[in-house]
């Protein structure tokens, strides 16, 4: 039997070194009783575990009682950790002002991207130029060579303002006569940046509250 | 299936009655009632009183954790943190053993210690040598053994140092601390067959690297 040793499986040895119950340790047991090896195996098991049961203690480096500042520090932090606020009103404040951010968000590009499609709809096969100018209306260098001609009415229906001013003004730059308009969709800048606050501010007050929450746990 | 008779018999039954262990639990266990009471007047705001529970567990706490942790100063922040955490969470303990209790809450920061150790590989562990400590030695104490004893343990340390941090922690638990199969998969988290499995591999293995030096454990 002891040739075939190495086809022995030692955790059924260890099962049976260990004194557990059940079908692992009984073929361990088998083994130790028809291998020599496997009986020296589980010899040197029990005492290394013996060994191990018999470690002398470690003595400690340093006494690890609270101080009164220790205690102030955990107990305000236990506090936070529970804290009202939290859970009664700056979650609801965080989702709050995230829906605020969500919704300033949708309210400012929903309007301008309607209006964008509806103006390439409008003219599919259009120059691009000329649709440019008038959705965001800055063209200034080439407004002259997109004035409309006479029996043009897309051009005339997309810059009504230019038909009204034909003759000698027609050739003078556009911003002589016609300050640059703002497109009638895009969102101020003011806007803009309480909506990118009301949604930093949001999700970086989740976010923290999340990460407490772990370290609480 | 709603007028089944089972139903019916679920509907008429009350609900059930929760016990709050917390402060009706009285054990006839004298250690384990003096903890209740020092437990009991920490969370009334008694520092002395929790501090009364470091000091009845910080040995047998730090020597647990340094087993499963050999790096010195990295088991003594983590039995710190672990102190901390009892105390910040005393008002969550359900009743039993405050001793398993603090036993918990060190092997839960021991297990943070490794994993952070894991992240940060920057030297292995330093092998685990008891020389800040020898066991008391009498007038009678025979130099040989003594000796035998000092060799064995540092075998046995370095060894231990060398293995997996989850046999270690099994071995620990089961061989030093005592703990059954049952309570180490409740500490650690895993199921019992992993538990046995990790024992049984972890010594395998400490017999591997011992192989050399197995004299000084038999006989």
């Amino acid at each position: 039997m002891a040739e075939r040793h190495v086809e022995h499986d030692p955790l059924h040895v260890a099962a049976h070194a260990a004194g557990d119950p059940g079908g692992e340790a009984a073929m361990g047991e088998v083994l130790v009783r028809e291998c020599g090896e496997c009986a020296a195996l589980a010899d040197d098991l029990r005492a290394i575990a013996a060994a191990t049961a018999a470690l002398p203690p470690l003595q400690r480096p340093r006494d690890f009682s609270l101080t009164q500042a220790d205690a102030s520090r955990l107990r305000r932090r236990r506090l936070g950790g529970l804290g009202w606020p939290s859970r009664l009103i700056g979650r609801p404040l965080a989702g709050g002002l995230m829906a605020i951010g969500l919704a300033g968000i949708l309210f400012s590009t929903v309007p301008s991207m309607l209006t964008r499609s509806s103006a390439g709809a409008a003219d599919p096969g259009g120059d691009p130029a000329a649709s440019r100018e008038t959705v965001i209306g800055q063209g200034e260098g080439d407004a002259a060579h997109n004035l409309p001609a006479p029996g043009d009415a897309h051009a005339a229906i997309r810059s009504p303002g230019r038909l009204q001013s034909p003759g000698p003004a027609a050739s003078a730059p556009p911003s002589a006569f016609e300050p640059p308009r703002r497109a009638p969709s895009e969102p101020p800048a003011l806007l803009a940046a309480s909506v990118f606050a009301f949604m930093l501010g949001g999700t970086l007050y989740v976010a923290l509250d999340l990460r407490r929450g772990r370290g609480a746990g | 299936m709603l007028d089944s008779a089972r139903l019916r018999i679920a509907v008429r039954r009350g609900p059930p009655i929760v016990e709050d262990l917390r402060s009706t639990t009285v054990s006839d266990d004298p250690v384990q009632r003096r903890d209740l009471i020092l437990l009991e007047r920490a969370r009334d705001g008694d520092l002395d009183a929790f501090n009364d529970l470091v000091v009845c567990y910080q040995d047998h706490l730090y020597a647990l954790v340094a087993r499963m942790v050999p790096d010195r100063d990295q088991a003594s922040d983590a039995v710190q943190e672990a102190f901390f955490s009892a105390f910040r969470n005393m008002h969550s303990f359900r009743g039993g053993s405050v001793r398993s209790w603090l036993s918990r809450i060190c092997v839960n920061a021991a297990m943070d210690a490794q994993r952070a150790k894991k992240r940060r590989p920057s030297q292995p562990y330093p092998e685990l040598e008891d020389d800040t400590w020898q066991p008391p030695a009498g007038a009678e104490a025979d130099p040989v053994h003594t000796t035998l004893t000092h060799e064995r343990t540092t075998a046995l340390n370095e060894a231990l140092a060398r293995i997996t941090d989850d046999q270690r922690t099994a071995i620990v638990l089961f061989d030093v601390e005592g703990y059954d199969y049952a309570e180490i998969a409740e500490m650690t988290g895993v199921s019992l067959g992993t538990v046995k499995s990790r024992i049984h591999r972890g010594r395998l293995a400490l017999r591997g690297l011992l192989e050399d030096r197995m004299e000084l454990f038999r006989g």
